[in-house]
């Protein structure tokens, strides 16, 4: 037997437990590493989608977490790096039905996940905009900080409730959308008009349509107060013209 | 030189005990954490910087692969590697193991089938991550419970050749020896006696717990007394090395888990003044 036929076997039986155990000894064993896989993949869940497992315990959640990793094969060896469609998934998971608000609270987990382990990347300081001629900004681009993670829900109190997960005030589900804005371990609700803002701006628009799609939602916004706090909060790390000057 | 860790018990460090040890600064001599929990950035890899400037650290990763059929995950090493620059750290290991097959994520640490071809694959890849870390790398065999048939090596034969073939260093969990030895019959002595001294840079001891009738690999027990035997033995023959205690299950408080490594310091201290006494 090759290398390649024993370890193709292997995992064929890890796959399917009625595939022929070929050339594998205590074959029947195989359930381990079913189950090892199974409990470390659960258990990383568990540590990232904290709230959620605080809204619905232990106990249903780790039933929520296997249906989802029996149904979504690993697409990473880095157990921090799997669960980014969880939220998806639990969005369609009939049992979790009586809270439909639990979809858009594990998007704000993942956020938050994202938020608190993005690699390191050096800041643009502010003096840096001062360089720009202000007709540049229609061209404009910047590069927000990777630790800097945006999370709106529609229809649930998703700060209300991130709040009373860290020990404020019980939150009532019935209190309608909000956006916010995670950094780091830090995090705070903002308007929709700041959320469309530093959305447009994550998504690579120049800055002048990000400031117009701020605007459009709220014409009194104070855009250049938004802009600023991304250079004083380190949120910015890099800064260049749409032709490809850059700082 | 394979490894700079200090001749003592070091421990094993997670997450949930990062707090307490900032805070506590306790007397050990060296840590051991997964390389893979420090990929990112942020405050988890400020706190290894802030352990690293007071302690000798080991970075252990469990998620490369070594033995997955193809090429390693290109990503996976850059971030090992730059991990490794950033923390400079006393010793770089991984797991003769594999953990994907055809586009597919296994995680846990899947044993290699010790059959034609082993040696080339192994040794391609073991050297292949030494050019990327530009520093040897120590390799660690793992537990199993399921067994090849038509097997042409031992493990400690494998671990050894792979030493003669790459330079690499051999981190030997002797847990995992007396685990396969319940589990598939292997002679964990046999096994020792097969690896050379020179090469053993690092060993590892916890504790398994039996499910079903099989010995499982769960660091989430007691070290055993067959497998403080088997330390015993080994430190016998090959004199004194750093010995880690890992607890990755049933966690519980950092002072508990202080109170075992403590214990087992003080087993390696007496067993290594008897070791270097004997040979001296």
């Amino acid at each position: 037997m090759s290398y390649t036929t024993a370890i193709t076997a292997f995992a064929a039986l890890l796959d399917d437990e009625s595939a022929a155990p070929a050339g594998l000894l205590h074959a029947e064993r195989m359930r381990h590493y079913r189950a090892n896989c199974r409990i470390n993949r659960v258990a990383a869940l568990g540590n990232t989608f904290a709230t959620v497992e605080a809204l619905v315990g232990e106990v249903f959640f780790a039933a929520m977490a296997r249906f989802y990793v029996d149904a979504t094969p690993a697409t990473s060896a880095n157990l921090h790096a799997l669960g980014a469609d969880f939220p998806d998934f639990i969005a369609g998971f009939a049992p979790a039905s009586d809270l439909p608000y639990l979809a858009d609270v594990a998007r704000l987990d993942w956020a938050c996940w994202l938020a608190f382990l993005a690699d390191d990347a050096e800041a643009v300081p502010p003096a840096a905009l001062a360089g720009f001629a202000p007709e540049a900004l229609e061209s404009l681009k910047l590069t927000l900080h990777p630790a800097l993670q945006l999370v709106q829900s529609d229809h649930w109190p998703l700060a209300d409730l991130l709040a009373m997960h860290q020990g404020g005030a019980a939150a009532d589900i019935n209190a309608g959308g909000q956006a916010l804005l995670v950094l780091r371990a830090d995090w705070q609700q903002i308007p929709p008009a700041r959320f469309a803002m530093y959305l447009a701006l994550q998504q690579g628009a120049p800055v002048l349509a990000a400031l117009e799609a701020a605007l459009a939602v709220d014409d009194s916004a104070p855009v250049g107060e938004w802009l600023g706090w991304l250079f004083a909060s380190g949120a910015v790390t890099g800064i260049a013209e749409q032709n490809g000057e850059q700082s | 030189m394979l490894a700079t860790l200090p001749l003592y018990a070091g421990l094993g460090l997670r997450a949930p005990h990062v707090e307490a040890v900032l805070a506590s600064r306790p007397d050990v001599a060296w840590w051991e954490v997964h390389s893979e929990n420090y990929f990112g950035g942020g405050a988890p890899l400020a706190s290894l910087l802030a352990i690293r400037r007071d302690y000798p650290l080991s970075l252990h990763g469990v998620g490369l692969g070594l033995g997955r059929v193809g090429e390693l995950d290109a990503r996976h090493l850059a971030q090992l590697r730059d991990l490794v620059q950033r923390v400079e750290p006393a010793a770089v290991s991984e797991h003769l193991a594999w953990n994907q097959h055809a586009g597919r994520y296994y995680n846990d640490l899947l044993p290699v089938p010790r059959v034609d071809g082993v040696i080339a694959h192994l040794a391609g890849r073991i050297a292949q991550v030494q050019d990327v870390l530009q520093r040897p790398l120590l390799i660690e065999n793992v537990s199993a419970y399921v067994g090849f048939a038509g097997e042409v090596i031992g493990e400690g034969e494998l671990m050894a050749e792979l030493h003669r073939r790459t330079g690499c260093g051999l981190l030997v969990d002797l847990n995992n020896f007396h685990v396969n030895a319940l589990n598939l019959g292997v002679d964990p002595l046999a096994e020792i006696a097969a690896l050379p001294a020179a090469a053993v840079a690092e060993i590892h001891v916890a504790g398994f717990e039996w499910f079903d009738g099989t010995a499982v690999d769960t660091h989430g027990a007691a070290v055993s007394a067959e497998v403080l035997a088997l330390l015993d033995a080994a430190l016998c023959q090959w004199g004194p090395r750093p010995v880690l205690l890992e607890r990755d299950s049933n966690l519980g408080e950092f002072a508990e888990l202080y109170r075992e490594y403590l214990q087992l310091a003080l087993h390696v201290e007496r067993l290594e003044s008897n070791t270097l006494e004997v040979t001296a």
